[in-house]
């Protein structure tokens, strides 16, 4: 234990004091944060664990990109505190979930994919699959990510329907 | 694609609402609302207002024609705006969103959001954008670069391969048969040859059975009609009828050793060409996996890339070595046999018609769920291949680590898998066929049934039926391989997807039509405005520009993973860029020969790559027909012949995977004089000394600035004193040139990158005592 924290101490990170903290978004759409009688703005939001612990461990950057703090929880704030957090991170990772499988085909080394998603009917490929189709959570999800970079989840492949499983079943390892 | 004119579907909605789409300056498409929803979007603007057009875009096929296609766009929402009300454009790219944005006075506000693919036309039209409306600082900036056509006409969808207007959905399986029979038809009188010799061995087959059955039944042994017309006599004397079957078994041993005797020719005749046809086409196949670019290895697991060449070549050559000629021979005989069944008796044909279209339809239901199948177990037998080779080659890790267990875990997972579906397949073929022999066997006991009624109503002889009997059978036979033909074809193409795809990645780093050949290369480098990304949307190398003369040396430093590596990497063509050039000589990169950059470009590289071979094997990689003199002299340069006398075999012990361990130092140096040896125009030095202690790197440096005279050399260091002789020092940070110049220049800017790590460097030297 003593030697966990003290690699904390080590690393410098700077974990967000949740009491001292207020965010508020600026014209409409730009995340600023008001801390301890600093103001900053413009901020980005990532995540550090995206897939297992996408409430967890955000990180809190400048424009340049540099760490300012890190949130240990999104569950550390006031519901309408984490509420907007929650929206921003979204509108940063959107991964639409797909709800239904319409078909996949292979053609040349290339997987497509028809897809019903939570964003709306979408038509898109795949190149490699071994590195684009991931399972997650012990394989219920499922991340994929197109030739684009686009990604989408299946949130969890129990609840396919059974003929749209069928269609990603041999790529799914 | 210049994205000026709006497309007509697109103009239309515009004019519709008033606008001069004559005026358009400029547009770009877009993919989503800002609520992030799939919507089309066409962002524009003319020299008075901002236009934002959301809607649909749908593809219809054109009444009557099947090809046409046309597009229209069905508008829900049309935002006009002054642009005097925007400021200057810029894009936000987020984790899998890019979002457009205007700044204006500070005030920032939000225009549009589209996927991260979107990201690079984004920024294009922000930048035509500003320059338009003058609201850029920089405005010598040169040319905008235009966003690669990246989507198919037909369909819409993206190509996956930019540098090659191909769209794998628009490609049919058609395209990819007909490519194939390219492939094989140099070998067309081969082919032929092969036909000949089943055409031939058929034709008899579908005879014999007349002159074996309908012959000797009706014409031979027909005793009775014989009593009846006199012939008893002959019959008790025998001799006619001894000369008949005579007559008949003597005809028969001719076409059965006529047709044995085709058969040994033509299995010889394949058994000669065979061979070569393997060899061309694993040499093609190879060919072209040498001709590939380092980003086909680097997004291609090794495994699946093994298995596939040899099973896949194996397939596809089976296939059309086989497979067509059977297929050929079949049709034949399928029709032959039917020719002559309907001349023998159109009612018990009809009868047999009846049962086929139910075993084809077995058949073809058969081919579709095997094909699914076969596919699955391809898929999951080359991921176990390539865990496989990944365990291999990461022994070391696995054991470090202690994660064999979990190592075992993973595979017996896979191979349980690949053993599950194996089995499923297995399953599968052994209920349906013996189904569908039971039908053929039900369809000739009826055939026997309504036969004998026919003989004993006469209106059949005994010898016909029995003929007719051996024919339905010839028939079910072909209707066995056709279902096979279906399931081999299903697989032949499947392989020649994959072939293929190898064949095709070559284009990955294409080599020009007409190649400049360049015998001598000053290396005079010039990198304009390059942009590189591996992944879609996540640029490594942003908007880069800079010039290195011939004869000079560059020195890159950087903070790790600042995009050094990849810069260097694409100076030696290993990658192209996605956008920008590079010049060499004054030509652009692309342009000049392979060989020739390969062959004037050393490269020593960050990590180094040994292959299974000997020390000086290695060494002379790139130069094999180098003396020992040279390849001695090569790695006293490079300070590697020291320790490597001092090995037992020296430069005979065997390095590389299972060979003799080096330690990275030791890698490094052979690495050098692997490029020492090559003689290179341009020397390229990533991180080429890092793992050597400083007495070494020094003695390096000392033998490699004589060898630097004369040629351009780029190093990546670390140790600034490394890059002591450098000419001209660029600094690198996310993709861009910071800082550039020389020392001296550097070494004056306050607080400037360079000058801190300088007198960071040279404190810790001096520290440790070692600083003047
Ligand atoms: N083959 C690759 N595929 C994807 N990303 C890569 C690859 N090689 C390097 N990168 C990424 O590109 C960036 C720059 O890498 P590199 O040029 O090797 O940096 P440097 O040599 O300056 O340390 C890093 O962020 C790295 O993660
Ligand atoms: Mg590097």
């Amino acid at each position: 234990m003593e030697q966990k924290i003290s690699l904390i101490n080590l690393s410098g990170i700077k974990y967000l004091d949740p009491e001292k903290a207020h965010f508020y978004l600026k014209n409409d759409q730009f995340l600023c944060l008001d801390y301890d009688g600093e103001t900053y703005e413009n901020i980005k939001l990532h995540r550090s664990i995206p897939f297992k612990l996408p409430d967890d461990f955000i990180s809190v950057q400048d424009m340049d990109s540099k760490e300012i703090f890190l949130i240990r929880s999104l569950y550390q704030f006031t519901p309408e505190q984490a509420n907007l957090l929650g929206q921003q991170l979204h509108k940063r990772y959107f991964s639409p979930s797909i709800s239904r499988i319409y078909s996949v085909k292979q053609k040349m080394g290339y997987l497509y994919f028809e897809v019903e998603t939570s964003a709306g009917r979408k038509v898109f490929a795949l190149n490699d699959v071994t590195r684009n189709l991931r399972r997650i959570d012990d394989g219920a999800r499922i991340v994929i990510i197109d030739v684009d970079g686009n990604r989408y989840i299946i949130e969890d492949v129990a609840r396919m329907l059974p003929k749209d499983f069928r269609r990603i079943e041999p790529y799914l390892l | 694609m210049k994205n000026t004119k709006l497309p007509d579907h697109i103009a239309v909605c515009f004019r519709a609402r008033g606008v001069d789409t004559s005026k358009i300056v400029r547009y770009v498409k877009g993919d989503m609302d800002r609520q992030g929803r799939y919507v089309d979007q066409i962002l524009a603007f003319d020299d008075k207002n901002f236009y934002i057009l959301s809607g649909t875009e749908r593809v219809e096929q054109v009444k009557g024609s099947k090809a046409r296609l046309h597009v229209l766009f069905d508008a829900s929402d049309f935002v006009e705006r002054p642009i005097t009300e925007l400021g200057h454009l810029d894009t936000d790219q987020m984790v899998a969103t890019v979002r457009l944005y205007s700044e204006k006075e500070g005030r920032l506000e939000e225009l549009a959001l589209a996927s991260i693919g979107r990201t690079n036309a984004f920024e294009i039209f922000a930048k035509h954008f500003n320059r338009f409306t003058d609201n850029v600082e920089e405005k010598e900036e040169g040319p905008i670069a235009e966003e690669p056509d990246l989507f198919c006409d037909k369909c819409g969808m993206r190509y996956p391969d930019p540098n090659r207007k191909v769209c794998p959905k628009c490609i049919s399986r058609m395209s990819i048969t007909v490519r194939l029979v390219k492939l094989f038809f140099k070998y067309w009188p081969q082919l032929l040859m092969i036909v000949v010799f089943l055409g031939l061995t058929t034709l008899l087959n579908v005879v014999s059975p007349y002159l074996s059955t309908a012959l000797i039944y009706d014409k031979v042994l027909a005793i009775p009609e014989r009593v009846q017309i006199g012939e008893v006599d002959t019959l008790y004397f025998g001799i006619d009828l001894y000369r008949e079957v005579l007559l008949v078994i003597l005809g028969l041993l001719c076409v059965r050793i006529i047709s044995h005797g085709l058969l040994i020719l033509r299995s010889r005749y394949i058994a000669g060409v065979v061979p070569r046809v393997v060899y061309d086409m694993k040499m093609l196949i190879f060919g072209s996996m040498q001709r590939l670019g380092v980003g086909f290895y680097t997004s291609k697991q090794t495994g699946s890339l093994m298995t596939r060449v040899n099973g896949d070549a194996n397939n596809v050559y089976h296939f059309f070595l086989d497979g067509i000629p059977y297929l050929f021979t079949s049709s034949f005989t399928f029709i032959g046999v039917l020719v002559i069944m309907f001349s023998i008796s159109w009612k018990l044909t009809l009868l047999v018609f009846v049962s086929i279209p139910i075993i084809v339809l077995g058949y073809w239901l058969v081919m579709m769920f095997f094909r699914r199948l076969y596919h699955a177990n391809w898929v999951y037998a080359s991921r176990m291949h390539s865990l496989l080779s990944d365990a291999l080659y990461g022994q070391r890790v696995i054991k470090a680590f202690t994660q064999e267990d979990s190592e075992t875990e993973r595979f017996s997972e896979y191979s349980t898998r690949v053993f599950n579906s194996s089995t499923k397949i297995g399953v599968a073929q052994n209920t349906v066929y013996p189904l569908i022999g039971l039908i053929m066997r039900l369809t000739s006991v009826v055939l026997l049934g309504a036969g004998s009624i026919m003989v004993i109503q006469g209106e059949l002889s005994l010898g016909i039926l029995m003929t007719f009997s051996v024919y339905m059978n010839m028939l079910f036979e072909p209707l066995g391989f056709f279902s096979n033909v279906a399931n081999w074809w299903a697989v032949c193409v499947d392989s020649a997807q994959r072939i293929f795809e190898i064949i095709d990645a070559e284009t990955d780093l294409p080599e020009a039509d007409n190649p400049v050949r360049l015998d001598k290369i000053r290396g005079d480098f010039e990198v304009r405005e390059v942009m590189f990304e591996y992944e879609p949307g996540r640029p490594v190398v942003r908007n880069m520009s800079l010039q290195v003369k011939a004869g000079q040396m560059l020195g890159i430093v950087g903070k790790t993973g600042a995009g050094k590596s990849t810069l260097v990497n694409l100076l030696a063509r290993l990658y192209d860029p996605n956008e920008g050039s590079i010049y060499l000589d004054g030509h652009n990169l692309k342009d000049i020969a392979t060989e020739d950059l390969r062959k004037n470009i050393g490269i020593v590289s960050q990590d180094i790559y040994l292959f299974i071979g000997s020390i000086a094997d290695n060494i002379r990689y790139a130069r094999p027909d180098a003396t020992m003199d040279e390849v001695i002299a090569a790695a006293k340069t490079a300070c590697a012949h020291d320790f490597i006398v001092k090995f037992p075999d020296g430069y005979e012990t065997r390095v590389g995977a299972g060979g003799q361990g080096l330690s990275g130092g030791e890698r490094q140096r052979i690495s050098i004089a692997r490029a020492v040896i090559q003689n290179p125009s341009i020397l390229i030095l990533d991180e080429a000394t890092a793992a050597m202690d400083t007495e070494t790197e020094r003695n390096i440096q000392n033998s490699l600035a004589e060898l630097q005279k004369g040629r351009t050399t780029i190093a990546i260091a670390h140790r600034l004193s490394t890059l002591r002789d450098a000419d001209v020092l660029a600094v690198i940070d996310k993709g861009r040139v910071v800082e550039y110049g020389t020392h001296a220049e550097l070494i004056q800017k306050e607080d400037g990158t360079y000058r801190r790590l300088y007198t960071l460097q040279m404190e810790a030297l001096k520290f440790i005592g070692i600083g003047q």
